[in-house]
């Protein structure tokens, strides 16, 4: 087992929802060796190598695994948060006991920014994706709320530019991609 | 517990005598400054006396002195104001450059963002970087600035890690290169720390807030050079001559006034005091830590506030240790700052070439005049207490 305890230092109001809280935990051992493990077997974990942090996306919640702290946001009470505090830990000695099975994945994976997407896409306002603007089809791509491949334009033969750039960003953030489109 | 407080860059205690006269005044000077009659005739008496305090502070003439609500209001009202003036008025209207640095405080470097939006129609914004002490390249400064250049903002020190950048200097090479061009400075991590003069400086606008000198929170102001014109944000009554109508926050404005006269009469004091802490503390850091931790000093040695340290305990995580700390009733702050998604390292110290996994271990240390060295005993004893007792200095991150 790697980490043995954790200790709630700081329990904060969230700056998303101030209705709800924003808690910290002190871990005690080092995991940072750990997390291009649970980066490997979670594809929607965010590594970010340089910063020695993995954040993973649970629903509209976000847990950060620092070396020697997790963050987590938008809980409901310390019930909550000891729950899945409970559950991290899990993860991380589970991961860390199977490391020999697993290729670690160094590769940072990060929601890619919309505004980038955006201004790849034919901006028509075409409608025929079921979105209202191209703005709203951009910002619902990134959050995954929405394929690309619900823009028809974008597969036209004038966009050929454009979509390798969108598909490249996609893929680079760890997106999935339609096989034939790779 | 005793509690000690050494985080002065993000907002100062109010001092005890400006409390006092809040207190008095609070209830005595309730007339709305533009009413005819005499509590109104009285409130606005004191609004323009304590209008003259502050122009004092930074040496210009009382009427180019705009109240405003603070640092924020006073950044955009600056940058917002003259360009919107510029572009009603008719005096662009082709796509203009406008400039400013990669360190600034966000309510200046976020109206720039929002501007570089319209980029492609109206501006070109230029955002200077920084070497690894947080000063702005002369010489990058100079090759941003062409014929089409119509705004600089640029600040006088940086709240995070110190640097006072040479803004006199900026001012000559900008305005030989154009005259017209307008030059802003963000001046509310300076003023009170060091001297602010705007006819030295030869500025065109100036932010200052109150709070950053012992005054009250939610007043600050906008300095504005006579010929400089600025179109308001918001529309009401005349006051601020209209540039910034709303019924004046009287008693923090009076409040305001005094924290500048006091700043003013003790600024070579201050910054002596300031300085001694910086140091004996910086001296009992290394002295104490050196052999648990590796520090780092993201502050300069020259030409910085004389309050602002900004250290990097290799390693141990600044969020940790500002929490463990707090719960020891010292308060500090790190150079992060927590958003919606998770804690992003300072936008200032990444500017300044430092890896993102050192800016996750940087805290910055802001001293005040009502510290005290036992105090700054006290905290390194804790610091040491708290990486020991948990381990923190065995990361490897």
């Amino acid at each position: 087992m790697l980490v043995k305890s954790y200790k709630i230092i700081e329990i904060l109001p969230c700056l998303v929802d101030p209705e709800k809280t924003r808690v910290i935990a002190m871990i005690s051992e080092d995991v940072s060796g750990v997390l291009p493990y649970i980066n490997a077997i979670d594809k929607n974990a965010i590594y970010t190598k340089n910063a020695n942090t993995l954040t993973l996306p649970k629903s509209e919640r976000l847990i950060t695994i620092h070396p020697r702290k997790i963050a987590i946001t938008k809980l409901k009470d310390e019930q909550e948060a000891k729950k899945i505090l409970d559950e991290t830990i899990k993860l991380i000695n589970e991961t860390f006991k199977k490391k020999s099975e697993i290729k670690p994945d160094y590769e940072r994976r990060k929601r890619p920014n919309f505004l980038d997407i955006y201004k790849l896409l034919p901006k028509t306002n075409c409608r025929k994706c079921g979105e209202l603007t191209c703005f709203a089809f951009a910002a619902k791509l990134v959050k995954e709320e929405i394929v690309i491949t619900r823009c028809s334009s974008i597969f036209e033969s004038g966009y050929k530019n454009n979509r390798e750039k969108i598909l490249k960003i996609l893929q680079g953030s760890g997106f999935e991609i339609p096989v034939d489109l790779k | 517990m005793e509690e000690i407080y050494l985080d002065h860059n993000a907002t100062t205690p109010l001092n005890n005598s400006i409390s006092r006269i809040i207190n008095k005044y609070d209830k005595l000077l309730y007339g709305n400054p533009s009413s005819p009659y005499k509590i109104g005739r009285i409130s606005r008496i004191e609004v323009e006396k304590s209008r003259e305090k502050v122009a004092r502070i930074i040496n210009c003439s009382k009427d180019e002195v705009y109240f405003t609500s603070g640092g924020t209001e006073s950044n955009n009202l600056a940058i917002q104001g003259s360009l919107n003036y510029l572009r009603r008025f008719g005096k662009i209207n082709a796509k203009k450059r406008i400039i400013t640095t990669e360190i600034e405080h966000l309510s200046v470097l976020n109206v720039f963002k929002e501007l570089s939006k319209e980029g492609v129609k109206n501006y070109d914004v230029v955002f200077l970087p920084v070497d690894n002490s947080g000063f702005v390249d002369m010489e990058k400064f100079k090759s941003s600035i062409d014929s089409n250049t119509i705004l600089i903002s640029i600040m006088l020190a940086n709240n995070e890690v110190g640097s006072i950048q040479s803004i006199k200097e900026m001012v000559k090479i900008a305005k030989s290169k154009n005259k017209n061009i307008i030059f802003h400075c963000d001046a509310v991590q300076g003023l009170g720390k060091i001297r602010v003069d705007v006819k030295d400086l030869e500025i065109d606008m100036l932010s200052i807030s109150s709070h950053k000198f012992y005054g009250p929170k939610g007043v600050g102001a906008l300095y504005v050079r006579k010929g400089v014109n600025i179109y308001p944000l918001f529309f009401g009554g005349h006051q601020e001559k209209s540039i910034r109508p709303g019924t004046e926050n009287v008693v923090s404005i009076i409040a305001f006034g005094y924290a500048c006269d006091m700043a003013r009469e003790n600024l070579e004091k201050n910054y002596k005091i300031l300085t001694n802490l910086k140091k004996f503390f910086k001296d009992m850091l290394f002295e104490k830590l050196d052999k648990i931790v590796n520090v780092r000093v993201n502050s300069p040695e020259e030409n910085c506030l004389p309050n602002t340290l900004n250290i990097c305990f290799k390693g141990i995580d600044s969020e940790l240790l500002i929490s463990l700390l707090s719960q020891q009733g010292i308060y500090v702050s790190s150079g992060s700052a927590c958003t919606s998604d998770s804690l992003e390292p300072s936008h200032v110290l990444l500017a300044m070439g430092i890896p993102e996994n050192l800016a996750h271990n940087a805290i910055r240390f802001s001293f005040g005049i009502e510290n005290k060295k036992k105090d700054l005993i006290l905290t390194v004893k804790k610091i040491k207490k708290i990486i020991l007792e948990n381990k923190l200095n065995f990361s490897k991150a």
